[in-house]
């Protein structure tokens, strides 16, 4: 069973007062004036009595139908009074109906993964199918979220609420959903660290641009087996500083996984990571997976090493034996470092002594990067020129450009029509703003349908 | 800065302990938390074009919040003044010398379709829009509250709690602290800049971004140095032993630990006990090894 609870800071969004009820739980409750239209299904409604049980209840809202509101008791408080309906239960001390509250489920991203860990969870099935949805009520600022167990549940997705994803362009956190720590994660520590299987973050921003003088390196860590893993459709940019010890890493596997084990990490923008002394860069440092991880659809861009012996990494999969590495779609642009060899866009296990197989295909690397790290494999292109690549905007020379970066794709890119089909197993065939790939896809993780897939202009132009 | 702390063990024993500092939030997070949502876009509706209407405190938010104003000329041409140097430049489809270019009639469209949007248009019947927001360091929550209590009857001292959820009031324990400064002579019983609720005269000062920054990491070692690849240890590096400081700050260990009750330990400013004695670095302590 699937249930979803919202997760944001609004924990007032509308006070109202029943009006009446249907049902015998869940129950359909009216109210005697319209409710906020910022109340979605997930939040919850909190009513307290003041006359006689003293009881303060938790109901979740698990439908909305014009001014139907179905509710769903989660909490008594301990009143110890059964499931009753918030519709005449509740009373004030002349013995009125009291208004409830409408509340997001969780405050921030960490409500809800102590929650997640309960045993006995309040707010959904202890093995249900649980969907975090995030609400752009104000910036996510969790320094470090580490899913470390999720008891019997059957899944566990963060995503952000319809209507408040990125669509592409990095934004405000009251307009798109943005998680922007201002803490320290801790060194090597990931702001979302996971450690749990049939995990999914999808339509994100991360935005690590309040975290140049903080020691987080890290966006993304997988830590455990993370089978069914989904990392899709987010933005991850804006990387400075100097962390520490280690370079700035954005999505990095540090657990084993097993060959039976599967991640898929699709249409994502990972742009803007600087080092700032003396550290290797990488995007996605996937090397030490030992089952079978899908990169496909992804863009990276303007990642730059510092230091004489240190390398930018786009993507590096597959070094021990056994395991498998799909890399498909990708676009690779924009690498920087210093050493020989050190610009390396798609990378076999360090340095290319992987012994795991990697199947390339269909991948672009531009004329940054070294030749034997350049994309491989049937459809790929290599050498190509931010002119040829043709992102809306790709200047980096300084910070002012670099705020200025945006790396969807234009009509005239070479991207367009370039990639393949890869069915639509795990949403592969959303792109990054949330349109579905149709005809030719591009390479990338921004799709723009190409000329012969939207009919003829000049033909349109002379029928008008 | 205010903490939320784990109270009870985890079911799970490799996560929180009692005590555990979940989350740290300094003043300027809470107040900038709680500005969003006054100057929030939704709370503030169209203009019969569909553009955003240009209310002044929500002009003002993104004045103080954003990097940069850009204001349609015409049908190609933008102009693009960076808010904090002044330093202008017009941008179009042609890139310029920084690479900097913009599809003005796309970019609006496709805004538009959004509910969020922040399209503006002004008195000459121009659009304008904000981009780019500032770093959480270069925003100036001070003066966005001096806005907000211009332009609303919201007063930025009522402002300086974070709004809890119904489960962080009941698995988790809310307090908040600060440094205290004591330099008056009538305290010898206590250290200098450390007491917990003294009854000196102290000066309390809100904790340094930096003092708040490293209290919710947890405890790792390093098990692969060439693949960066450490290992946790424990959730969390800080706890506040808040059954300790039962009397002190008159608390109910027991109501506290019941999850059926609302627990809040937060004190207003001129209360709040001293950071240093309040948090606890678990290793520096020995409490973990």
């Amino acid at each position: 069973m699937a249930t979803t609870v919202t997760i944001g800071s609004n924990q007032n969004i509308s006070s109202n007062t029943t009006s009446g009820t249907s049902g015998s739980g869940p129950y359909v409750i009216t109210f005697t004036s319209s409710v906020d239209s910022k109340v979605v299904v997930g939040d919850i409604y909190v009513i307290s009595d003041e006359a006689s049980h003293f009881g303060t209840y938790t109901y979740l809202v698990t439908a909305i139908s014009g001014s139907d509101y179905t509710l769903k008791q989660v909490d008594d408080g301990g009143a110890g009074m059964g499931d009753m309906t918030p519709h005449g239960n509740f009373m004030d001390f002349s013995y009125s109906q009291v208004a409830g509250v409408f509340k997001r489920a969780f405050e921030d991203i960490g409500d809800f993964e102590v929650h997640v860990n309960l045993s006995s969870p309040k707010y959904f099935g202890s093995s249900d199918d649980v969907i975090g949805q995030m609400h752009a009520d104000s910036t996510f600022t969790d320094a470090r979220t580490y899913f470390d167990n999720s008891q019997s549940l059957s899944s566990v997705t963060l995503s952000a609420a319809d209507g408040q994803r990125h669509g592409g362009t990095d934004g405000a956190g009251t307009s798109q959903v943005v998680i922007e720590p201002t803490a320290n994660a801790g060194h090597n520590n990931g702001i979302i660290d996971i450690n749990i299987d049939n995990f999914i973050l999808e339509f994100v921003d991360i935005n690590l641009d309040s975290l140049d003088s903080r020691d987080t390196n890290k966006a993304i860590v997988f830590r455990g087996t993370n089978d069914d893993n989904v990392i899709r459709n987010n933005m991850i940019h804006d990387k400075g500083g100097n962390p520490g010890g280690t370079g700035p890493f954005m999505m990095h596997v540090v657990g084993a996984g097993a060959s039976s084990d599967t991640l898929s990490i699709l249409n994502n923008f990972i742009y803007n990571v600087v080092e700032g002394s003396n550290d290797n860069v990488c995007a996605l440092l996937l090397n030490t997976w030992a089952g079978t991880v899908n990169v496909y659809n992804n863009t990276i861009y303007n990642m730059e090493s510092q230091g004489g012996s240190k390398v930018a990494i786009g993507i590096r999969v597959a070094t021990p034996a056994g395991s498998v590495a799909n890399v498909k779609n990708n676009i690779v642009a924009g690498l920087v470092s210093a050493a020989s060899n050190g610009e390396r866009a798609y990378e076999h296990g360090q340095a290319n002594a992987g012994n795991g197989t990697f199947n390339e295909a269909y991948n672009l690397s531009d004329d940054t990067s070294a030749t034997a790290y350049d994309a491989a494999g049937t459809g790929s292109l290599i050498n190509q020129t931010l002119t040829d690549i043709d992102f809306e905007s790709s200047a980096v020379a300084n910070e002012t450009q670099r705020d200025a970066v945006d790396v969807r794709i234009g009509d005239d890119s070479v991207c367009v029509g370039a990639g393949v089909d890869l069915g639509s197993t795990n949403g592969v065939n959303i792109d990054i703003a949330g349109t579905t790939r149709s005809g030719d896809w591009s390479i990338g993780a921004f799709h723009v349908a190409a000329a012969s897939d939207t009919g003829n202009p000049a033909f349109l132009l002379f029928l008008n | 800065m205010e903490v939320l702390l784990k109270v009870n063990d985890s079911d799970d024993p490799n996560s929180y302990k009692d005590g555990d500092i979940i989350r740290a939030r300094s003043l300027k997070e809470i107040r900038y938390r709680h500005a969003q949502h006054k100057c929030h876009i939704t709370n503030f509706g169209f203009d019969s074009f569909g553009n955003r209407v240009s209310d002044p405190l929500l002009i003002k938010f993104f004045e103080k919040t954003h990097k940069y104003k850009l204001e349609r000329l015409n049908s190609n041409d933008v102009r693009k003044t960076n808010i904090i140097t002044g330093h202008q430049k017009i941008i179009n489809t042609t890139p310029d010398e920084d690479g900097d270019m913009i599809h003005a009639h796309r970019f609006i469209t496709s805004a538009l379709k959004s509910n969020r949007h922040g399209i503006f248009k002004s008195s000459s019947g121009q659009e304008f829009w904000y981009a780019k927001t500032k770093k959480f360091q270069d925003i100036d929550v001070d003066a966005i509250w001096y806005d907000i209590e211009t332009h609303t009857d919201f007063l930025k001292l009522d402002h300086n709690n974070s709004d809890l959820s119904e489960t962080q009031k009941r698995y988790m324990l809310a307090m908040n602290c600060c440094y205290h400064v004591c330099e008056d002579g009538d305290h010898d019983d206590h250290d200098h800049i450390a007491c917990l609720n003294c009854t000196c005269h102290c000066d309390l000062e809100e904790c340094s971004e930096d003092f708040v920054a490293d209290k919710s990491e947890p405890v790792t070692r390093v098990v692969d140095a060439d693949e960066h690849i450490n290992e946790v240890l424990h959730a969390r590096k800080f706890q506040v032993p808040y059954w300790d400081f039962s009397s002190a700050l008159s608390l109910n260990i027991d109501n506290i630990r019941n999850i059926n009750k609302y627990s809040d330990a937060r004190a207003v400013l001129a209360e709040r006990p001293s950071a240093e004695v309040l948090t606890v670095d678990k290793v520096a302590a020995g409490i973990i090894i």
